[in-house]
Order: structure tokens, then sequence, then C-alpha cells
């Protein structure tokens, strides 16, 4: 029956590790702006479109 | 083709990004949502950016109208001060306000300006709050030519003094996140750790049940950080010697957990650090549910970001730019036109036309004479004139106004009057059950009086009661921002039907801004003579004139001669025919006579008129009236039915017999209200007990908006200025306000019937807690039970609500 103790805690520390994070992601302004990423996420960087047709075209 | 498509009313999808067009775009056949998109559509298949803004000029893409030297007034570094988050050496940072942010193509445009200005390094698109973030080198551009560049790819930045104002909310946002996460991850935690305990009935292992419980009590420390809230407005409103629901909610919290302490310590069972989790995290997402911010929207904009950044200043024969704030008595100052006057003064030019409709809301422009003193806030109409500065901008007449006003709404947060009065009598009679519970067990076995005792002030907490409110209203008032209707805050909700007397302003609220209605009334005209009219008016400046020439149909033609006297009107020989247009006065003399049709009517009305003379023969004239929104009289009946109704107008009387044979005896009706008397009549009316909202649009409003339960502030535009409003409604859903009184009053009988709901649980939780039978399990059960009932029978109701209204 000890083992499962073992288990409760390893598992534990697993879950505290996502707790801390998400406490990190909050204090960093991550839950600011929810929408704008959303849309940034729909256009390369430019410097790398670049690259891209270039290597289309050579 | 493009001309034709214009005029049709079928929807408009955009090129680009297929979204619709609400205001749209045109570029040769091709249609745009915003100019966003019409830039990225034209330079897509380019590689570069910066070669196809090149191209896209040399194509004649024509750039959004930029005037010369228009953003000159940036360059002046008192002006900038007031624009930029924050300056180290070159490198400065700024945040700029631009409405036209629209789709995704914006957000790509926006963030790659360094391609058209290498001087920008870095910036970033908030789209909610419709913001760009921009970091610049100082040596390689400027603020000013920034601001030129984004009005001429049609992003014109919103530039006025209340940007740099920062919404405290976020913060306040983040922490509840953040203790809405810390509390579900115990509650989550704590219930798998009191499972084996509830699935094995008492059989587990004695040192893994040791070993659980300890660890949950640990988990349940940091709920007392989650729940500090609570603790707080519980002790603040006891210091008072006042319960709200607060109080019973954090007895019952405490009770929870200094039980449990002693049934883990004693070994007499696992505790209830389930329960209280689960509680405070429920309660915590219904707060979270409660905040919803607009962030496009301001709730308390200043009036000074009505004024323009900067004016100019003439001085010794030069023009200079400066700062409002920069202006001194005896400056002469030049405004422009539909240019605001940012500070007393006087009138140096021969005549001007002012527009205080916003300050005082008169409709109609009037007319100043050299001389005359001109008050800060009002619009100049027509040709720019020059002023001379009276009072400084800090001393004028607006801000001495305005300051009086800022101190009017004491009350910060609304306190809701029904969760307070059902906690007062929730409250009382728990603690007759738990008293009752406690005499009549304690002479007969004190442990079951101890375990009974607390488990009727656990099963006490009102947790279904404090969650009834913040998901009915909090469901309602997304409803109606969907339609044009923000709210500051969520309880407006409660108070919004609840008002017994409902005022309007007239100008702007009840009427529309900048449109007016003609009307002629006199001889008839013939073809001829309307051309006369026209031709006469066609070059006066004069907005009745304008008003004239736009209501006669045709062409005007050339006049032989031309003559406009201020104040009084104009004149006009074309050929044969002389034209008099102007005040009645001016028109009579010795020699004129009167068209028959005039008989009887009276020239002193104080409605606008213009009466027109052909001839030395007066005619008939023109009457001016404000132009109502549709469907306005049928809703102010409909509410006059339930609660006085009363229009306050700064304006004069000379609407009121059109609005009583609209409206019908039961409305009330005030002209000519300065601002202090219409904060006076809802001070009046508070004072006899009464409930009062307003909806009003202009400053003359701000301080009785301020002051009223429920002040709403109608705008054009949701970017508008609008004072210490609770809640602010585009202008043109006004008509539909009586559908979210009835929405109002349809959330306020859901609160009741979840009260019910809840003291149904609530009763079935005594019954088990008076005989000392609350098991840690049915606390899990009920607790939760209840909680979840609550919150779906007020959201599908009130969305149920919103649809049978058709809101």
């Amino acid at each position: 029956m000890k083992i499962v103790i073992f288990l409760i805690v390893a598992s534990l520390t697993v879950a505290i590790t996502f707790l801390v994070a998400f406490v990190w992601a909050v204090k960093n302004n991550q839950f600011d702006d929810t929408v704008t990423p959303s849309h940034r996420i729909l256009f390369d960087d430019f410097s790398k479109r670049k690259q891209d047709t270039q290597s289309n075209k050579g | 083709m493009p001309e034709e498509n214009r005029n049709t009313k079928e929807k408009l999808i955009c090129v680009h990004c297929g979204d619709d067009c609400p205001d749209p775009v045109w570029s040769g056949e091709n249609v745009f949502c915003c100019t966003g998109c019409q830039f990225v559509f034209e330079v897509l298949n380019d590689d570069d950016l910066k070669v196809a803004s090149k191209e896209a000029a040399a194509a004649g893409v024509k750039p959004r109208a930029l005037k010369e030297g228009e953003f000159e007034f940036l360059d002046n570094e008192k002006v900038l001060e007031e624009l930029i988050d924050f300056r180290e050496e070159n490198t400065v940072k700024a945040t700029l306000y631009t409405p036209q942010i629209y789709c995704s193509a914006c957000l790509y445009i926006l963030e790659n300006l360094n391609r058209l200005d290498e001087g920008i390094i870095e910036s970033r698109v908030n789209f909610l709050k419709k913001e760009i973030t921009f970091t610049f080198d100082n040596s390689k551009t400027s603020f000013r030519k920034i601001v030129e560049l984004l009005t001429t790819i049609g992003y014109r930045p919103d530039l006025n003094f209340s940007n740099k104002e920062k919404p405290k909310k976020a913060g306040i946002m983040k922490i509840l996140w953040l203790k809405v996460g810390i509390s579900g991850f115990i509650f989550g935690n704590v219930m798998l750790m009191a499972f084996p305990d509830y699935l094995a009935g008492g059989k587990v292992d004695p040192d893994l049940h040791k070993f659980l419980a300890y660890l949950s009590l640990v988990f349940a420390l940091p709920l007392f950080y989650t729940a500090s809230d609570y603790f707080k407005s519980a002790w603040t409103s006891l210091k008072i010697r006042y319960v709200n629901i607060d109080v019973p909610l954090s007895i019952g919290i405490v009770t929870l957990f200094l039980r449990s302490v002693w049934d883990v310590t004693s070994g007499a069972g696992f505790g209830f650090i389930d329960s209280m989790a689960g509680l405070i995290f429920f309660l915590l997402v219904g707060r979270a549910f409660q905040q919803k911010t607009y962030h496009s929207l301001s709730f308390s904009r200043e009036f000074k970001s009505y004024f323009p950044l900067s004016v100019i200043r003439l001085k010794a024969g030069k023009t200079e730019h400066i700062s409002i704030r920069e202006i001194e008595k005896g400056d002469t100052i030049r405004i422009r036109n539909d240019e605001i006057i940012p500070a007393d003064s006087k009138l140096l030019a021969e005549s001007a036309m002012i527009d205080y409709s916003f300050v005082t809301g008169e409709a109609k422009p009037v007319e100043k004479h050299k001389g005359d003193k001109l008050f800060s806030g009002g619009k100049l109409i027509g040709k720019s004139v020059e002023i001379e500065v009276l009072k400084e901008f800090r001393q004028s007449y607006l801000t001495e106004l305005w300051e009086s006003y800022s101190f009017g709404k004491a009350r910060e947060s609304y306190v809701s009057g029904i969760s307070n009065t059902a906690a007062k009598y929730f409250t009382l009679i728990v603690f007759l059950i738990a008293i009752s519970t406690l005499g009549y067990w304690l002479p007969r076995d004190f442990g079951i009086a101890l375990d009974a005792f607390t488990a009727v002030l656990i099963i006490a907490c009102p947790c279904a009661i404090a969650l009834s409110i913040p998901f009915t209203f909090g469901t309602a008032m997304r409803m109606l921002g969907k339609n044009g209707f923000f709210l500051k805050n969520d309880l407006v909700v409660e108070f919004l039907d609840k008002t017994d007397a409902f005022i309007f302003d007239k100008t702007g609220t009840l009427t529309k801004i900048g449109e007016t209605g003609v009307e002629y009334i006199g001889k008839q005209l013939d073809n001829a003579l309307k051309k006369a009219v026209k031709s006469g008016v066609m070059h006066s400046t004069h907005p009745l004139s304008r008003l004239i020439f736009d209501y006669l149909p045709g062409k005007g033609s050339e006049c032989d001669s031309f003559n406009e006297i201020p104040g009084k009107g104009v004149e006009a020989i074309i050929g044969e025919t002389h034209v008099k247009i102007g005040s009645y006065k001016w028109l009579k003399g010795p020699l004129t006579e009167l068209a028959g049709e005039l008989k009887g009517h009276e020239p002193d009305n104080p409605e606008t008129r213009s009466y027109i003379s052909i001839n030395d023969k007066i005619l008939g004239y023109f009457a001016f009236h404000s132009v109502y929104r549709e469907g306005i009289f049928d809703f102010i009946k409909e509410i006059s039915g339930k609660r006085r109704v009363i229009i306050l107008s700064g304006d004069n009387a000379s609407e009121k017999q059109f609005l009583e044979s609209k409206l019908g005896p039961n409305v009330e009706m005030h002209f000519n209200m300065l601002p202090d008397g219409k904060y006076d009549f809802v001070k009046k009316l508070q004072e006899e007990g009464k409930i009062v909202g307003m909806a009003g649009d202009g400053l003359n409003d701000a301080g009785a908006l301020t002051k009223a339960d429920v002040g709403i502030a109608v705008t054009e535009d949701s970017a508008h200025f609008s004072p210490g409003a609770d809640v602010i409604m585009l202008a043109d859903k006004m008509p539909r306000l009586s559908k979210f009184f009835r929405l109002s009053n349809k959330a306020l009988s859901t609160v009741y019937i979840s009260y019910i709901i809840s003291v149904v649980y609530h009763s079935v939780g005594f019954a088990f807690a008076v005989q000392g039978l609350l098991s840690p399990l049915i606390a899990a059960i009920l607790m939760p039970l209840s909680s979840l009932t609550i919150v779906v029978f007020t959201t599908t109701k009130t969305l149920l609500d919103s649809k049978f209204l058709r809101i």
C-alpha cells in the first residue's frame, strides 16, 4: 500500500509543476489579450516569406 | 459597374478577407472591409511592402485625406509629452488608438510598419482595444511622421488627452484568474484525495487515510488567499453593523475549515476540505463571469478628450502650434471650421456661428459678433476666425463645469439591493436554526451538539444565492452588449427596470444630431422663384442658408449682386428679382407687404424661421425643426405607463407643442435647462425616494448622468465622450430600450426563482444537519449540486428570455 503514497507524491509534483506554469503565464500577461495572437498567427513573417519565394524561384 | 454596386443594398463582401463590409472601401471594382485589406490585397503578390506601397502610390491608390500641415502640432514637445508612454534617449514608445482596426489584414500591415518607415523598431497591435503600440528611433523618424504615415494608409489615430488613461481593471482580472486557477487546482486534487474514503467506506488503510487527510489540510491553506476578498468584504460590512451576503459565506468557509481540522486531528474523519474548495472555486468562477469588460469602451472618458491637442497661436505676425495647456490670457488664437473653442475668449472676427449643442443642448448654432464672449466647448461652423483668450484653459467655463461634477457620484460599486436583503433574512434564519439546534442537543450529547451546530453553519453557506446574481446578470449583460447596449457593470441590470423616474435629454438623444428638418410655409413658390431663392443662399456660409439650399430642388445661378448682413440675412439681385432671406424684423419695412397665406402666423414664435421676401413682398418662411429618431415616441409612451417620464432640454421651448401632440399629457417637459438645473432636478427626484434613470448625450447632461442611478450615455459611435455613465448605448438602439427594460425585469424574476430553488436545497441540508447526520459525503454532493443547478438554471433562463424578447 505504501507505493500508493509514493505515486500520489509523484503525481502531485507533476500537477504542481503545471500550476506553477499557469501562475507564471498569468503573471506574464499571457491572458491579457487573447484575440490579437489568434490573428497574428495567420501571417508568415516577412523575412521568412521572402526567403520562401526566393527558394521557390530558385 | 462599381457605381451600380454602390447603390444597391445587397451585402458587400470584402474581396480580401470575406467579411461583411459595413463601411466599404472601394478600389476599382473591388470592395474591401477596410483599408488594411485593400492594401494587403494590392501588395499580396509582392515580396516587399515598401516597393508595393510605392507602386500603389504611383498607380494612384488614393491616400486617405491628409491635410497639409494637419499634424504639424506634433512637433511641439509639450504636445508630444502628452502622447508618448516613455522615452529613453532616442528610443520612444507610444500607444495610439486607431478605431479603424477591423480585421486581420489591419494587424498584418500595422505590425509590419517598419517596412514602410525604417525608424520604427517594433509595432504591436491590440485588437480588442484597437490600439497600436510602437517603439521608434527618434533620430530616424518622428512621432509626427508616423502619425502621418498611419493616416495615409487609412488608420487615422484618435489623438487626444485621455489617450494615456490606463484601465486598472486588467490587474484585477489577472488576480481573479490566478485565484480561479489555484482554487480549481485544489478542488480537483482534494476531491480525488477524498474519494478513497467515500468509496471504501472507512476501510481504507489507516496510514494512507491519515496521509491523505493531512495532505488535504495543507492544500486548504492557499484557499484562504483565494477567498480573501470574501473575508474582507464581510469584515467591512460587519464594521458598519451591516450584514451582506459575504458574512454567512465567510462564516461557512471558516466553519468548514475548523471542523475539518478538528475531524482530522482527532481522527474522527476526513473533513470537508473538498466541499470548501468546491465552494470557493464556484464562487470565484461566478465572479469571473460577472466581469465583462468592453475593451474599446471607456465609461468615464474625460471632457478633455473632446478638445483638440493644440491650437494655432498668432504671435508677432507668425503662427505657431502650441499645446492647449500653454494658452495664456491675452493670446490670439485661430480656430478653424469644426474646431472646438478651448478657452473662454472674445471674438475678433466680424461674426461667427458657434454650435453649442454639445455643451448646452441648444439645437441650433448661435451667431456671435465681434467682441462677444465665447465660452469654451463651442464648435465653430464656417470659415476660420481669430479669437482673443480671456481665461486660461484650466479656468475656463467647460473645465470648471466638469470639475464641479467630478465628485458627483461617490458610489463606485453598486450594492445589489436584492442579494443583500436576501442575505439579511437568510443569516437571521440560519442563526436561529443553529442556536436552537445547539440548545436542543447540548443537554443530551455534547459531541452531537457540536457536530450539528457546525453542520448547520456549513450548510448555511449561501453559495447558490451568491451565484444566482452573477450568472443571471452576467448573461443579461452579455446579451445587451451584443445589441449595442454596454453596461459598465452587471449590477446595473437590477436597476434598469427599477427606475421609477426616467429623464430624457432632447437634443442628440431624442433627436438626431446634425440633421435638421426644413419646412416651407406660406405662398407657394413657382420654379423660377425657387431658383431665385436658391441662388440667393448659394454663396452664404450661414448654416440656415445651407439647409435652405439643400432643401430646394434644382440648381442655383449666379447673382448679379449679393450681400450678406451678419445677424440679419442675405440679399441678392438676380435679373429683375430682388430676393431677401432673413429675420422677420429685418425684412419688414414700411413698404413691405405680407402674403395672404401668412395671416395668423405670429412671427414671435420661438421656432427658428427664415422669412423670404421677393421684391419687398414677404411670401413665406422656412421653419426649422429637429429630426426625431424613428420609433422614439412609441417607446416613450410605452415606458411612461410604469414610471414618470420627463424631458429636460437645454434648448428653447419651440418644439414643446409638437412633443406634446406626440406624447400626450403624461410626459413632463422642461426647457431652457442649464446643466446645473438638470443636476438639481435629478437630485430632487432622488430625495423624493425615486430611482432615477437618465439618457443624455452632451456635456450639459454630464452632471445629471453622473448623479442619476442609471446614467445612459447615448452616442453615435462608441469612441465618443461619455461622462461618468453606467451604460453606453449606441444611438440607433434607442427605440429598443423598452426591450432592454423588459429583460431587466425578467432577470429579476429569474433571481427570485433561483432563490427559491436554493432554499429547497438548503432545507434538505438542514434536515441532515440538525440531526448531526451531515457526513462529508452528503456535503460534497449537496453543495456542488446546488451551485450547478443555479448556474444552469439562471443562464438558460436568461438566454431563453432574451431570445423570447427578440433581443
